[in-house]
C-alpha cells in the first residue's frame, strides 16, 4: 500500500516537474515569442520588469533607456524632417538601411568626441499598438554611427506582408539624468502625442497624475533639435512566388499547343 | 669529275657566303657574339615553342580580373579563380566578343546606363585596366577582325535575358563610352536556359559569399562618398569570408651566379660579362645591362635605347614582353603564381608599358616599397616592362614567389565598418575628394617588419593610387 502510495506521489512531482516549464515557455505563434526572438534586449526595460528594476537603483545610463524605448514604443510622436541625418530604406532582398549624417550632426560629432550620434530601428506591432525595436542579421536593432558619418545594415523581414517601421536618428546626451528629469521628459513625449493618452506608456508607473509645464533646457532628446523620427512603410512582396505565377504563363508551349489543334 | 669538283667548290662558297650572311645577320640582329648553329640547330623547335609560349600568354595573362554573375534580384556571386564555371562563362564571353569583332553594328548608349544594367541578371566581366583591342584581337587569335568604333575594352556585361528574341545581349564599356550588341546565341553556346541553371545553382549554394552593387544599396545617392555604382559591397552585420594571410619569398637571394645567368640569359649566357656589384648580380654586354639584386629586383635596360619607328604593333609588343616574362618566370616563380595586366600605357611614341602585378588566388597582391633598386626609386607594381615590336627595352621585376596559408580565417568585410576604418586612417575630407575607381579585397607587400600579410580592403583611384584598410578577423 505504502509503496503504491510512495510511487503515485514520485508519478506527480516528475509531471509536475515538467509541466513548469513546458506550460512557461511561449507557443511559437505567440506574437510575444516573435517579440522575444526579434527585439533586442534593452537592458530588461520592458512594462512586466519594471516592478523589479524598481527594487535596483537606476543609474543615470537606466533612465535614459527608459526614456529611449518609451520614444520607441510610443507611435503617436510627429515624424520630423531628416535634419540629423539623410535615411534611405531600400528593399532589396532583405531591406536595407543606409544613411548619412547631415551638415547639422557633423557640426555637434565636432564639438566633442565624446557626442554619439545613434540610430533605432523599430516595427509596429498592430496588435499592442506600439513599436517594437526590430534586430538586424547580426542582431543588434541599434547602431551609433562611426567616424564615416554614414550608417547601413540589413534586416531580414518574412515576405508577403507590410510592415510600418520607425526610425529614430539622436544625438546621445553628456548631462547626468535623475529621476525627476525623466519624468519632465516623459511629460515633454506626453505633450508630442496627438492621443489623451498613449496605450501602453508607463507614465502610472512613474506616479505621474499631472502635467507640469515643461521647460525645454530639461528637454533631453527634443524633436527637431537632437531627435529625428521618421516613419517608412516597406512591402516585402513574395518574389518567389510572383516568379512562379508567372512561369505558368509560357508563350511557346500555348503557341505549340495552338498549333496542334489546327 | 673535273665538271663536278668545280661545282662542289661552288656550292662550298655558296655554304660559306650564306652562312656569313646569317651570321652577320643574327650578330646584326642580337648584337652579341652568339655562333650561328645553335640557331640553325633548334630553328625548328623555336618556332614549335614560340607557338607553345603564345598560346601560354593568351591562357596565362588574358583572364578576368573579376567575373560575376548577378540573379537581378541584388545577389551577386564573385566566381572563384580556377573554377571550371569561371573559365566556361569567359570562353562564352569570348565567343561573342569575336562575334562583336567580326561584325559591326553596336548602338552607342549614354555611359551614365551603366550603373542601370550591372544590377540586371548577367555576367559581368572586369579587367583591371582597359585592354586594346588589337590586343585583345591577338588573345582572341582573331587578328583579321573589323576594326570597331573603340579602342580598348574595360568592362563586358551579358544580359542572356533582355533581349525577347533569341538574342543575347552584350554591354561593352569602353574607351568611347558604352555600347550594346544585340548577338543570336548560336547552337554550340550556352543557352537562356542554360545561364538560368547557373544562377540558380548559384542560388542554392549557401555557402558561397553574397554581393550587392553598391548601386543597389544606395540607389538614391543617401550615401555621398564617391563609390562606384558596380564596386561590390556586403551590407549586412554579420559579413564575413574566409580569406588566407600570405607570404613570400624571394628566390633570387641565394641563387649563384651561373644559375642566375642561365636563368635570366637563356641561351646568350656565354656572350655576357658577369660580376657582383655591391649586393647585385650584374650581366653585362655592348647593349644589354642585367642587374639582380638578393632581395628579389630584377633590373633590365637596353643601353642604346628605343629607337624611333621601331614601336610596331601592340600585340608585337606584348609578344616580346610575355617572352621575357616566361622565361624569368619559369626559372623562379612557382606555377600557381598567377600574375594580370595592371596597366597599359601607350603615350611614348617609341614603346608600350606594360604593368603587371601578382594573383594570390582571387585577389590581387599590391607591392608598396619606398626605395627599391640602383636609384632608390619606389616600387609600386610587380613588373614593369617597357617594349616595342623588336624588343625589351626596360624592365623592372620584384621577382618573389607567393604563399597562402592553408589555415583560412574569418574576416570581416562589411561595407560599413571597411568605411569607417578608411576615414579613420585618412581622414573625412580625404576620402570625400578621393575619386574612386576600383574596390577591392587585396593584399600589400611592403617593407614592414610582418613576412605574413593579412587582406586589406583598397580603394583605388584611376591614376592606381590608393587607400587602404586591413580587415578585422573575427
Amino acid at each position: 500500500m505504502c509503496k503504491k502510495l510512495i510511487g503515485a506521489i514520485v508519478i506527480l512531482i516528475v509531471l509536475l516537474a515538467f509541466s513548469i516549464p513546458a506550460m512557461a515557455y511561449p507557443e511559437r505563434d505567440d506574437p510575444a515569442f516573435q517579440n522575444t526572438v526579434n527585439s533586442v534586449t534593452t537592458g530588461g526595460f520592458s512594462s512586466e520588469s519594471d516592478g523589479v528594476e524598481e527594487a535596483k537603483e537606476e543609474t543615470s545610463e537606466d533612465l535614459f533607456e527608459k526614456l529611449l524605448v518609451e520614444i520607441i514604443r510610443n507611435p503617436n510622436i510627429k515624424e520630423t524632417e531628416q535634419f540629423l541625418a539623410k535615411v534611405d530604406i531600400v528593399n532589396n532582398n532583405t531591406v536595407d538601411i543606409i544613411g548619412q549624417l547631415s551638415d547639422v550632426a557633423e557640426e555637434e560629432m565636432e564639438k566633442s568626441e565624446y557626442v554619439d550620434i545613434c540610430g533605432v530601428l523599430a516595427v509596429y506591432n498592430a496588435e499592442k499598438d506600439i513599436y517594437e525595436e526590430y534586430a538586424g542579421t547580426s542582431g543588434e536593432s541599434r547602431w551609433v554611427v562611426g567616424d564615416s558619418g554614414t550608417f547601413s545594415d540589413s534586416f531580414q523581414f518574412e515576405k508577403g506582408y507590410e510592415y510600418r517601421l520607425k526610425i529614430i536618428i539622436f544625438i546621445k546626451p553628456l548631462m547626468k539624468i535623475s529621476v525627476e528629469d525623466l519624468i519632465k521628459n516623459l511629460n515633454y513625449l506626453k505633450s508630442l502625442s496627438n492621443v489623451e493618452e498613449s496605450s501602453d506608456i508607463t507614465m502610472e508607473d512613474m506616479e505621474m497624475k499631472t502635467t507640469p509645464e515643461i521647460d525645454n533646457a530639461e528637454i533631453l532628446l527634443e524633436l527637431n533639435k537632437n531627435l529625428q523620427i521618421n516613419y517608412f512603410t516597406i512591402n516585402m512582396l513574395d518574389k518567389e512566388k510572383l516568379v512562379k505565377s508567372e512561369s505558368n504563363f509560357n508563350l511557346e508551349s500555348i503557341l505549340k499547343k495552338l498549333f496542334k489543334t489546327k | 669529275m673535273f665538271f663536278n669538283k668545280s661545282h662542289f667548290k661552288s656550292l662550298i662558297l655558296a655554304v660559306l657566303v650564306i652562312s656569313s650572311f646569317v651570321q652577320i645577320g643574327i650578330l646584326w640582329y642580337n648584337q652579341n657574339h652568339s655562333f650561328p648553329f645553335n640557331f640553325l640547330k633548334v630553328f625548328s623547335r623555336v618556332i614549335e615553342d614560340r607557338t607553345e609560349v603564345m598560346e601560354k600568354a593568351r591562357k596565362e595573362i588574358y583572364k578576368p580580373y573579376r567575373l560575376t554573375v548577378s540573379n537581378g534580384n541584388a545577389s551577386h556571386w564573385l566566381i572563384e579563380e580556377n573554377s571550371e564555371l569561371k573559365y566556361e562563362l569567359f570562353k562564352e564571353v569570348n565567343e561573342y566578343l569575336k562575334d562583336i569583332f567580326n561584325t559591326s553594328g553596336g548602338i552607342a548608349l549614354d555611359s551614365n546606363l551603366w550603373s542601370e544594367l550591372i544590377i540586371k541578371k548577367g555576367i559581368l566581366v572586369e579587367f583591371k585596366t582597359q585592354i586594346k583591342t588589337d590586343l585583345l584581337k591577338w588573345f582572341l587569335n582573331n587578328q583579321k577582325g573589323a576594326k570597331v568604333e573603340f579602342d580598348s575594352i574595360y568592362k563586358i556585361l551579358m544580359v542572356p535575358d533582355e533581349d525577347i528574341n533569341n538574342n543575347n545581349t552584350i554591354y561593352l564599356l569602353t574607351s568611347k563610352g558604352l555600347y550594346k550588341y544585340v548577338i543570336p546565341f548560336g547552337k554550340d553556346r550556352l543557352s537562356r536556359k542554360d545561364y538560368s541553371n547557373i544562377i540558380s545553382s548559384l542560388e542554392l549554394n549557401r555557402y558561397l559569399p553574397v554581393y550587392k552593387m553598391f548601386k543597389e544599396a544606395n540607389p538614391n545617392n543617401v550615401i555621398s562618398y564617391p563609390i562606384p555604382s558596380d564596386a561590390l559591397c556586403m551590407i549586412s552585420s554579420s559579413s564575413y569570408i574566409r580569406l588566407p594571410t600570405i607570404e613570400y619569398n624571394v628566390e633570387t637571394e641565394t641563387v649563384d651566379i651561373e644559375k642566375a645567368a642561365a636563368a635570366v640569359l637563356g641561351n646568350e649566357k656565354e656572350s655576357y660579362d658577369r660580376y657582383i656589384e655591391k649586393n647585385a648580380l650584374v650581366f653585362k654586354n655592348i647593349n644589354n645591362i642585367y642587374r639582380l639584386y638578393n632581395d628579389g629586383l630584377l633590373e633590365y635596360k637596353y643601353v642604346p635605347g628605343a629607337e624611333s619607328g621601331q614601336k610596331g604593333s601592340i600585340s608585337d609588343a606584348f609578344i616580346n614582353a610575355y617572352f621575357f616574362i616566361n622565361r624569368i618566370k619559369d626559372a623562379f616563380i612557382d606555377a600557381e603564381n598567377g600574375i594580370y595586366i595592371s596597366k597599359i600605357k601607350d603615350d611614348n611614341p617609341d614603346y608600350y608599358e606594360f604593368v603587371f602585378d601578382y594573383m594570390a588566388g582571387d585577389y590581387p597582391v599590391y607591392i608598396n616599397f619606398d626605395e627599391k633598386g640602383n636609384d632608390n626609386k619606389p616600387l609600386k607594381n610587380a613588373i614593369t616592362i617597357k617594349a616595342n615590336s623588336k624588343r625589351i627595352i626596360e624592365c623592372t621585376w620584384y621577382i618573389i614567389n607567393i604563399q597562402k596559408s592553408r589555415i583560412l580565417r574569418n574576416y570581416n568585410i562589411r561595407f560599413q565598418d571597411l568605411l569607417n576604418g578608411l576615414v579613420r586612417r585618412y581622414g573625412k575630407e580625404a576620402m570625400e575628394s578621393y575619386n574612386i575607381r576600383n574596390t577591392t579585397i587585396a593584399y600589400v607587400i611592403d617593407n614592414g617588419r610582418n613576412k605574413s600579410f593579412s587582406p586589406v580592403w583598397i580603394v583605388e583611384n584611376p591614376e592606381g593610387e590608393y587607400y587602404y584598410v586591413s580587415l578585422d578577423e573575427k
